[in-house]
């Protein structure tokens, strides 16, 4: 069948539940914030959504991503202008006509290449560290396709029984498309996601593409590289050997087409 | 737009644009065919010009540089697109950019991957292209970090690096919707690529932060390496480089050029895939554009696209006006002498070809209907590619062949290994964006979704009351 399957499991002690609507979801976000049950919540999106950041991070500093930047900058403009001057004091050979040898001037550029790389190299870290990338260990209930395509998933971990039918009640106000106690589920329910007339899952004759383009390229490659052999050894060289010349035995200096 | 028109949805964007993900037509499989091909004549020229030596390239003493670093500098320029329109576009929160950047940047990764291997056939020995960079020797030789050709170095490997990195990383969200649509094999391949990512509230938020940095990171590279590559050029002592016109003279150019490739590469491929279909079904041509905004890449976006062109190329048409002004203003002989000949001399073709091309060809684009025909937009496009190419030619060619000592002038003219490899270029070029256009989607899909108007219940309450 032309289809993903997701087994939707929700452990004990979490709710999970998915929305349809963005407005409906920050309110629900709100209400439990305010009962004080979500602190320890995760909020999932298809995008970035600025509503949703300020309704969950309300009163929380920045993103901490800033001094990795700040950082990685710093760390990359020094280095880069040690690099250079330590160099050239060290290989003191390169003396350009008594200038100096430390020259500021010429060692910005590449002090500013060195600052941009090294903060960007550092921004990645800091990304990847605070996303806890490569996220593979997320916890299953935010693993659902659905919520990279068109929905929204609000899952609420670390819940007493009771909390966990509170927080029940305070969604189901909000009338989210599911909404999963994992204190309840004894057998996850398996989601069919249905992919359309072509769908985008890719069927047995496209996933051999990457395979086709990759024997098709060699083929002519092959073809090609036989091809312009045969015809520089009888053509070209032939051009060659008339001037005297036997491209086989001897290298091309200076100018191939200037040996007669 | 009024709500009674019919509008995208997240889950119609996720369709359409990972639909012509991995279905590999006849007519795709013989355009990677062709490229394919038209990289191995670039493949077996650069090993004829690797087993015969440097002189199986047809410089002509002294004209030293040639093809190549004409290539490299076309390369580098076309690079220039992508990360102004993903990065500088993006801090101007200019909306026009999200459906064509993808594809833009991917452009600037295969255009600087191509112009990257230009340097390592220029200098012959490819296999010591590694002395470029420092590193620490037994022998403790060091780079002249006071040559711009360094700097050139510094600069093209760090815009790579950047631009790759910002490419990737703009790219994790929309390869984690194409592994929720797959199974098997190609699902963990893409899991593994997408880093585990869940489009968690914790993970958007140190995202967007990142992002915005990168992008203010790749900013100023936008404008810095072109005035890098520019320096190769301009502080030499050579008659018809020696300016302080070049840097932005050849930004400009850059954006101009890079802007006009990603007209010619991605109008073809709106037309093929329907994005330029806005969600009522209909193609947003100039005649009806009621829901062009709406439309993955549409005229909206060559409209804009012509406009940068028109601007930019606006600027390099100044500056070819004033480097020839001040060579005439210098009374400088040498100075006037290269503007001359190139005007008047052997190479007087490449120059009227280059200010037909980059001068007056786009001009068309004032006019608006012509700016968003797809035959015009194509024509131009592809004209200001070539144009920009002998721009450079004109450049590096006339002035070499044309310096101080008359007893030194020559005629410097191409032979088949360094057109080969220029061709070959094109191959490789075009080889790896179509591989990528099939599997990696060709525009962001959460960043589209940014622009759509989100699933709100309180719309479908108003529109259940009416």
């Amino acid at each position: 069948m032309n289809a993903v399957f997701y087994e939707n499991k929700v452990q004990k002690g979490t709710v999970k539940s998915v929305f349809e609507h963005l407005d409906t979801l920050v309110n629900a976000i709100d209400e439990i914030k305010k009962a004080k049950l979500g602190h320890d919540m995760i909020v999932t999106a298809p995008l970035p959504r600025h509503d949703l950041e300020h309704v969950i991070y309300e009163g929380h500093a920045p993103s901490p991503i800033r001094w990795f930047t700040l950082t990685g900058a710093l760390f990359g403009g020094i280095m880069g202008f040690a690099l250079q001057s330590i160099t050239h004091l060290n290989w003191a050979m390169v003396i350009p006509a008594g200038k100096p040898l430390v020259s500021i001037p010429a060692f910005l550029v590449i002090t500013f290449e060195s600052t941009v790389l090294w903060g960007c190299l550092f921004t990645l870290f800091g990304l990847v560290l605070m996303c806890r990338l490569p996220a593979s260990n997320l916890q299953v209930e935010v693993k659902d396709p659905r919520l990279s395509d068109d929905k929204f998933g609000f899952v609420i971990n670390s819940l007493k029984s009771s909390e966990a039918t509170k927080v029940m009640e305070i969604l189901r106000k909000y009338e989210p498309l599911e909404l999963i106690n994992g204190n309840d589920q004894e057998r996850p329910p398996q989601v069919i996601i249905p992919l359309d007339e072509r769908g985008f899952e890719p069927n047995e004759t496209d996933t051999d593409m990457l395979l086709k383009v990759g024997i098709m390229t060699t083929i002519i490659v092959i073809l090609s590289i036989i091809g312009v052999r045969s015809y520089f050894d009888n053509t070209l060289a032939d051009q060659l050997k008339d001037q005297g010349y036997n491209y086989k035995t001897k290298a091309v200096a200076p100018s191939y087409r200037n040996v007669k | 737009m009024a709500s009674s028109q019919p509008r995208l949805t997240y889950g119609q964007v996720t369709k359409d644009i990972l639909k012509p993900m991995f279905n590999a037509s006849a007519v795709y499989l013989a355009l990677v065919g062709i490229a394919a091909a038209t990289m191995s004549w670039g493949g077996y020229c650069w090993y004829f010009q690797l087993t015969r030596g440097l002189g199986a390239a047809g410089y002509q003493p002294p004209v030293f540089w040639g093809v190549y670093i004409t290539t490299f500098v076309f390369w580098i320029g076309i690079g220039h697109a992508g990360t102004l329109i993903s990065a500088v576009l993006f801090l101007f929160r200019s909306k026009w950019r999200t459906g064509v950047y993808r594809a833009s940047e991917a452009m600037t990764i295969f255009g600087v991957m191509t112009a990257g291997l230009f340097p390592a056939i220029h200098v012959g020995r490819a296999w010591e292209a590694y002395w470029l960079f420092p590193y620490p020797n037994q022998r403790q030789l060091w780079q002249n970090f006071k040559s711009p050709l360094m700097w050139d170095v510094f600069a093209v490997s760090t815009y790579f690096s950047v631009s790759a990195i910002f490419f990737y990383i703009g790219l994790i969200p929309d390869i984690a919707a194409v592994r929720d649509r797959t199974r098997g094999f190609i699902n963990k391949l893409y899991d593994g690529l997408s880093l585990g990512w869940r489009g968690t509230d914790r993970q958007w938020r140190h995202y967007m932060a990142a992002y915005g940095f990168f992008a203010a990171f790749a900013t100023p590279l936008v404008l810095s390496v072109h005035s890098v590559v520019s320096w190769d050029f301009a502080m030499a002592q050579t008659m018809g480089w020696h300016s302080t016109l070049f840097p932005p003279y050849f930004v400009a150019g850059a954006i101009f050029s890079g802007c006009a490739m990603v007209i010619t590469l991605l109008l073809p491929l709106s037309v093929i895939f329907k994005w330029d279909y806005g969600p009522d079904g209909k193609r947003t041509t100039h005649k009806h554009d009621t829901y062009q905004k709406q439309a993955y890449i549409g005229v909206w976006h060559f409209d804009s696209l012509a406009k940068m062109c028109l601007l930019t190329g606006g600027i390099l048409t100044y500056a070819y006006g004033v480097e020839h002004y001040i060579g005439w203003y210098s009374d400088n002989v040498y100075e006037w002498g290269i503007f001359e000949y190139r005007i008047f001399g052997e190479y007087d073709w490449v120059f009227y070809m280059m200010c037909f091309c980059n001068c007056i060809a786009p001009l068309v684009w004032w006019k608006r209907s012509w700016r968003r025909n797809y035959g015009v937009l194509m024509v131009v496009s592809i004209l200001i590619n070539v144009g920009m190419w002998f721009e450079r030619y004109n450049i590096i060619a006339s002035a070499l062949a044309h310096q101080y000592d008359p007893a030194a002038w020559t005629l410097y003219t191409p032979n088949w290994v360094e057109m080969g490899i220029m061709i070959g270029s094109f191959g490789w070029f075009f080889f790896w964006f179509l591989l990528f256009l099939k599997i990696m989607p060709s525009i962001a899909i959460a960043e589209v979704k940014e622009l759509v108007r989100p699933p709100l219940k309180s719309d479908e309450e108003k529109g259940a009351a009416k």
